[in-house]
């Protein structure tokens, strides 16, 4: 789903909400009308709650309705949303997944890669270690994709004239601020050191991660229950020894994971969408 | 204009209706049917966004009137020859082929320099495709449900041979020897299924569509083996393509924890 095409939707349904209070103030309603503006702005603020914190309103929707999806023959998400549950010759399997991001060292990104072998060596351990002192099934996924060059540069390049103008512009005022100056060169020197990058032939790569992981019991709840210690089990230990920041996927995103051990998008583009 | 949109225009249009009609019988509508209305209008206009978010959610539970709502069909099927998967989604069809890398070496064995190279080269291998390709690391039990029973059978054999010998009025030595032989079988059964033996799998999944199955099948072949030669002579190891029953053993929860495996304790 786009970004611009959601927003353009958030805009629209608070123009309505927009439109209601315009006929509520038009009516003299007294105590009603107070109720009637409470109401309207929790609608108006769940807009774009629901946009930025789906994972939190879709489970919260299928908790209270009791909603059960099935996304394919034999399974079925749980009323949370956050685990996949299959039940064959009398065992109940439960899905579990785990998205998998970097974090943004500020300090680490502005300066070129420094002991890269050191770092490389070390991470490798560390994961060799990890995978082995997990004793359920678990399996982890990076998806990797070329992204277009020619807009990638020209995304970076744009964002690099954007702060160029913000640090000219910080540098002519009649009082500078110098944490400011600082913030602004220390961005524009990231964006250099990826430009850089770039130009010296390294092809820009996107890249997904995620984890899924199994358990199973004789029971929807003994399996959900044996999810849950093998999910914290996991968090901790791949959050440590890859120095990643690990999120437990629902909603939209399980789907999405759930579809992608077996099909990768074939384009950037359509990887995207199904975004 | 897709689903989503026109159940989204649709309900925004109830919203703006029920305002609408507050603000064109202002003086005639009574205080309660107002409250009413605009209140309408304000869950109209966030069940307008809802519905355009989670349009498979809503459109699938308003269609099917139940709360255990069936949002996708069959998960997926193979080409006759067994080694590519195939799913539709909306019109098109997509193919997949699962490629395994066959790396024996373990990390921690290398010098530093191989350390460095070997990432190096992992580096240039996810690099090498044009196409989104993913690349997995997979933790699976072993199915040793025929091996389980195979050690089963002889504990079986051992203890009707001890029973039987003991109803014969066998000699001690005879008897203590199958007691033994008993005891030895019932160890090593316990020893197994103390912990379950794990496999790692080092996997490449890469797809491609298209308009009709054939179509689809056909690019992810073509993709699928440049990827393998590629994989190939950048790491040096043997890349070899995964037939249905290996697939499964990727993807489905009961092959990558058999029950003979998690429930013999």
């Amino acid at each position: 789903m786009k970004f611009e095409e959601e927003l353009a939707k958030v805009f629209l349904s608070e123009g309505a909400i927009i439109i209601s209070l315009w006929a509520l103030f038009s009516s003299d309603l007294g105590i009603f009308g107070i109720i009637d503006i409470f109401l309207l702005l929790a609608f108006g603020a769940l807009i774009p709650f629901t946009m930025f914190f789906d994972y939190l309103v879709l489970p919260f929707f299928t908790s209270i309705f009791g909603i059960v999806e099935i996304p394919a023959e034999g399974y079925e998400i749980t009323k949370k949303q956050d685990a996949i549950i299959k039940y064959i010759n009398g065992v109940y399997y439960a899905i579990g997944y785990l998205g998998a991001s970097i974090y943004e060292y500020v300090l680490r990104r502005e300066e070129p890669e420094e002991n890269l072998e050191g770092r490389f060596i070390q991470g490798l351990e560390l994961w060799e270690r990890a995978i082995g002192s997990i004793k359920f099934p678990i399996k982890f996924s990076i998806i990797s994709f070329q992204r277009d060059l020619v807009a990638a540069r020209r995304e970076l390049e744009e964002q690099r004239d954007y702060w160029e103008y913000r640090l000219s512009k910080e540098m002519q005022a009649t009082m500078p601020n110098a944490m400011e100056i600082d913030n602004i060169q220390r961005k524009i020197r990231i964006l250099d050191v990826k430009l850089n990058r770039m130009s010296a032939g390294e092809k820009p790569l996107g890249v997904l991660m995620y984890a899924s992981v199994y358990a199973c019991g004789l029971s929807k709840e003994a399996a959900l229950k044996n999810l849950e210690s093998a999910i914290k089990e996991a968090t901790v230990t791949l959050g440590n020894a890859l120095d990643l920041k690990i999120t437990r996927l629902s909603g939209r995103d399980l789907r999405n994971a759930f579809l992608f051990e077996y099909v990768i998008p074939p384009s950037e583009k359509e990887l995207d969408a199904f975004l | 204009m897709q689903k989503r949109d026109i159940l989204f225009y649709s309900v925004l249009v109830l919203s703006i209706l029920c305002s609408l009609l507050v603000l064109g019988f202002i003086l005639y509508l009574p205080t309660i049917v107002k409250f009413i209305l605009i209140l309408l209008s304000g869950i109209f206009a966030f069940f307008a966004y809802f519905s355009f978010k989670f349009d498979y959610i809503v459109l699938t539970f308003l269609t099917q009137k139940n709360k255990r709502i069936k949002t996708g069909g069959q998960r997926y099927w193979f080409s006759p020859t067994g080694d590519v998967l195939v799913t539709k989604i909306g019109n098109t069809f997509y193919a997949s082929v699962f490629l395994r890398i066959h790396s024996y070496s373990s990390y921690t064995e290398k010098t530093d320099e191989e350390k460095v190279e070997f990432v190096r080269l992992w580096e240039k291998a996810i690099g090498s495709s044009e196409q989104p390709v993913s690349f997995s690391s997979l933790i699976a039990y072993i199915n040793r449900e025929s091996y389980i029973s195979a050690i089963n059978d002889k504990l079986l054999r051992a203890q009707h041979a001890y029973e039987e010998a003991k109803q014969q009025g066998a000699k001690e030595e005879e008897l203590e020897r199958l007691r033994g032989e008993v005891a030895m079988w019932k160890n090593i059964l316990d020893h197994i299924k103390a912990v379950p033996s794990r496999n790692q799998l080092s996997i490449v999944v890469v797809t491609q569509k298209g308009d009709n199955e054939e179509a689809a099948i056909a690019n992810v072949k073509t993709v699928a083996s440049n990827l393998a030669v590629n994989l190939s002579a950048i790491l040096g190891v043997e890349v070899t393509q995964l037939n249905q029953h290996e697939i499964e053993t990727c993807i489905e929860p009961e092959k990558i924890m058999p029950s003979s495996e998690v429930l013999i304790k």
